[in-house]
């Protein structure tokens, strides 16, 4: 009997942070199964494809004593075919780390199959997520369980080691796609000449492109793909970090750009929404804007944390290191699998 | 010393090194000072050496198997090392069904008195099988020695045990070293960072104790894992509000090695426990093993323990009193008489809850219940 833990992703070729679910695998003793690989340029039907595969892959799996999916993609086609084996061979319980509960199709989804109803625990990342999960689904209380999001702290600060570098002018450094406001940022950095904006809108495993944002103004750039290392070594040079986020974002979008960033100790700046609201406390690890949409505001506080950012990042940078390590995620999931493991 | 000789025993637990966790901690602890005690326990990863892995999880399953294997092997006798969170809680029935089956003597050391979280408001109503079905039941406060004792059915058969210190202790840094000039006063908190610690009151002590110890001042570093970033964050907003931001550090997880080493820096230790220092803390014994004067908090409903003595070998402040916390605290900043007598005393009562005593106090208990059979 073995637990089988299924990341939506395959960990990165290029030296980078340690991956959670190796860490998992290996405190658990259980084994990894990734999603077919799809290549950079897949398509949103190839990637459904390979998620589905992964499912049915696990859903064969004799003799598994626990199945933990790192996220809805493989966690919600494996609870639906997990179904078929009900009746005889009774199937094992099946955590799930949920990002994003609040999604229309995943609504949709649930309202026809109840699928929520099918895990022994929901990891969620936030409050209103874990909200989500018990009033509007009906998910009992201590079947969802909110942790800590987190990042591989000690390789995000070995930026921090290095003597920063702030390159002139001023970079101000977006990270991420999903949830983000680029229309007030880019709005906000109009009225900030004196900065260069670097926007970096997709992983090394999921390269979102930047077609469809708005016109750039002078001075902003956009990378996508970008390698980890390059990445670190942009945090080394940048002043300032800004997480833009849509004032309707419920889910914790946004989390790992704010904590990597503060783990490289940079002073950020983030939008306070429903979601992200639970990372954010003003003034000690950033400056939270809680004007979403408003450029004015944004631009006030960038320039502000332009000025005197450097003890916020530093602060930031130790409260990360303390309390947002991979490792502490990694034991906290592994308390919450052995307590589903032992209801079996 | 020489380990105690008992029985030959099976203590069973849930949690071994190199998990981190008190329980574990613990049976390694006694295991170490009992003669002929084996460890079972489940498989894990990097699982210590002296430990045997008899089951792959605690579930329904793991329960079963450790039954199975009690009527197969019949082990002299069981010392089951009970925190609810470590078993399925199929173990409460089973376990002490399937030791009278096989004839073997079971003794349960509670961790705490919580039952499995599936069962809600009536949790501590699932560990009454356990506690009836045992042979003898060990507790290591005084609060839940005097709640089990009201009962009369486990009144004769409840012994209160003290945990001892599971940080091993390294040398102290020197007198002269901490009382050179410029060197601030040392202050560190040992447990989780997570609400419910105190924590508040700790920082609102180190404020009062870097005023009073001026112009040296103090620091504070709260030696742990950061359970709750969310806490961290409002300790380090408090801090800069009582204008102490600087002086407050956090270590984070470290092994018992690194903890040691910071205690051993340290000159005083602040336990604000909420609900009153006992026998049961673990933390307080490690402070105490490391000769640590110590500032901490008597229970709001009476009942400490008679070996604690304030001004003696610790600093009492009644707990949910942050004032009298910080006043104590800021005592032991500036009198460095005080801080040695209580160096001496804390010493001193360490000694009475060494594992060599724990496991002859054990032991006893083996030998009662081996008698009563």
């Amino acid at each position: 009997m073995s637990v089988l833990v299924l990341p939506s992703h395959r960990p990165p070729l290029d030296p980078g942070p340690r991956a959670d679910f190796l860490l998992l695998a290996e405190r658990l003793g259980g084994r990894v199964l990734y999603p077919a690989r799809i290549g950079a340029a897949g398509s949103a039907e190839a990637r459904v494809g390979a998620d589905v595969r992964q499912a049915l892959a696990a859903a064969r799996a004799r003799d598994t004593a626990l199945y933990v999916s790192l996220s809805e993609r493989v966690g919600l086609p494996l609870a639906l075919l997990l179904r078929r084996r009900r009746g005889g061979d009774r199937a094992a319980p099946h955590v799930l780390v949920a990002h994003r509960l609040t999604s229309r199709a995943k609504r949709f989804l649930h309202s026809k199959t109840g699928v929520f109803g099918d895990f022994a625990r929901i990891v969620v990342l936030c409050h209103s997520q874990a909200r989500a999960a018990i009033e509007e689904y009906g998910v009992p209380p201590p079947r969802v369980v909110r942790l800590w999001d987190a990042v591989d702290t000690a390789w995000w600060s070995a930026a921090d080691s290095l003597p920063r570098a702030p390159a002139a002018p001023p970079i101000v450094v977006s990270v991420g796609r999903e949830g983000r406001d680029f229309v007030t940022l880019l709005a906000a950095l109009r009225t900030l000449p004196e900065v260069r904006g670097v926007l970096v809108t997709g992983s090394p495993w999921s390269r979102a492109g930047s077609a469809d944002l708005p016109p750039l103004p002078a001075g902003v750039e956009t990378r996508s793909g970008l390698p980890a290392s390059e990445l670190r070594a942009l945090y080394v040079r940048a002043s300032v970090a800004v997480v833009p986020l849509r004032p309707d974002c419920a889910h914790a979008a946004g989390s790992n750009a704010l904590l990597e960033a503060m783990a490289a100790g940079l002073p950020v700046v983030a939008t306070r929404t429903p979601g992200l609201a639970d990372y954010l406390w003003d003034g000690t690890n950033c400056r939270a804007v809680c004007a979403a949409g408003s450029p004015g505001a944004l631009a006030d506080v960038v320039r502000d944390t332009l000025r005197d950012g450097r003890a916020l990042g530093a602060r930031a940078a130790g409260l990360a290191r303390v309390g947002f390590s991979l490792e502490r995620y990694v034991r906290d999931l592994e308390r919450v699998a052995r307590e589903a493991l032992a209801e079996r | 010393m020489q380990p105690v000789a008992a029985t030959k025993t099976t203590l069973v637990t849930g949690s071994y090194p190199p998990a981190v966790c008190g329980v574990g901690d613990y049976t390694t602890c006694l295991a170490r000072h009992l003669v002929r005690a084996v460890v079972w326990t489940r498989r894990a990863p990097g699982l210590a050496a002296d430990a045997c892995p008899v089951v792959e999880a605690f579930d329904e399953a793991g329960v079963r198997a450790l039954c199975a294997r009690i009527a197969r092997e019949r082990p002299r006798l069981l010392h089951l090392q009970y925190e609810a969170a470590l078993y399925a809680p199929s173990i409460a029935g089973r376990l002490p069904a399937a030791c009278r089956r096989a004839g073997v003597p079971l003794v349960t050391t509670f961790h705490s008195l919580d039952g499995p979280k599936a069962w809600g408001h009536s949790r501590r109503l699932a560990l009454l099988p356990l506690l009836l079905g045992s042979d003898a039941v060990v507790v290591c406060a005084g609060r839940p020695f005097r709640a089990l004792s009201r009962i009369p059915a486990l009144a004769g058969k409840t012994h209160l045990i003290p945990v001892g210190s599971t940080v091993p202790a390294t040398p102290r840094r020197g007198t002269a070293a901490a009382e050179a000039p410029g060197v601030p006063l040392r202050m560190a908190y040992f447990g989780f960072v997570w609400p419910g610690r105190g924590l508040e009151t700790a920082v609102r002590a180190l404020a009062a104790a870097h005023a009073a110890a001026s112009p040296t001042g103090a620091t504070l570093t709260l030696i742990g894992e950061v359970r709750d970033p969310a806490h961290a964050a409002e300790l380090i907003h408090l801090a800069r509000t009582l204008g102490v931001e600087g002086r407050v550090a956090f270590t984070g997880s470290l092994s018992a090695p690194e903890v040691s080493h910071h205690l051993a820096d340290a000159d005083v230790a602040l336990l604000p426990y909420p609900t009153g220092v006992s026998t049961g803390r673990t933390t307080l014994m490690a402070a105490l093993d490391h000769g640590l004067p110590v500032v901490t908090t008597s229970a709001p409903g009476g009942g400490l323990d008679a070996r604690f003595r304030d001004g003696e070998n610790m600093l009492l402040a009644p707990a949910g009193d942050a004032d009298a916390f910080a006043r104590e605290t800021a005592r032991a900043a500036t009198d460095a008489g005080l801080r040695a007598r209580l160096s001496a005393g804390a010493s001193r009562l360490a000694r009475e809850f060494s594992w060599e005593r724990i496991a002859e106090e054990i032991a006893r208990v083996y030998y009662g219940v081996g008698r009563g059979r």
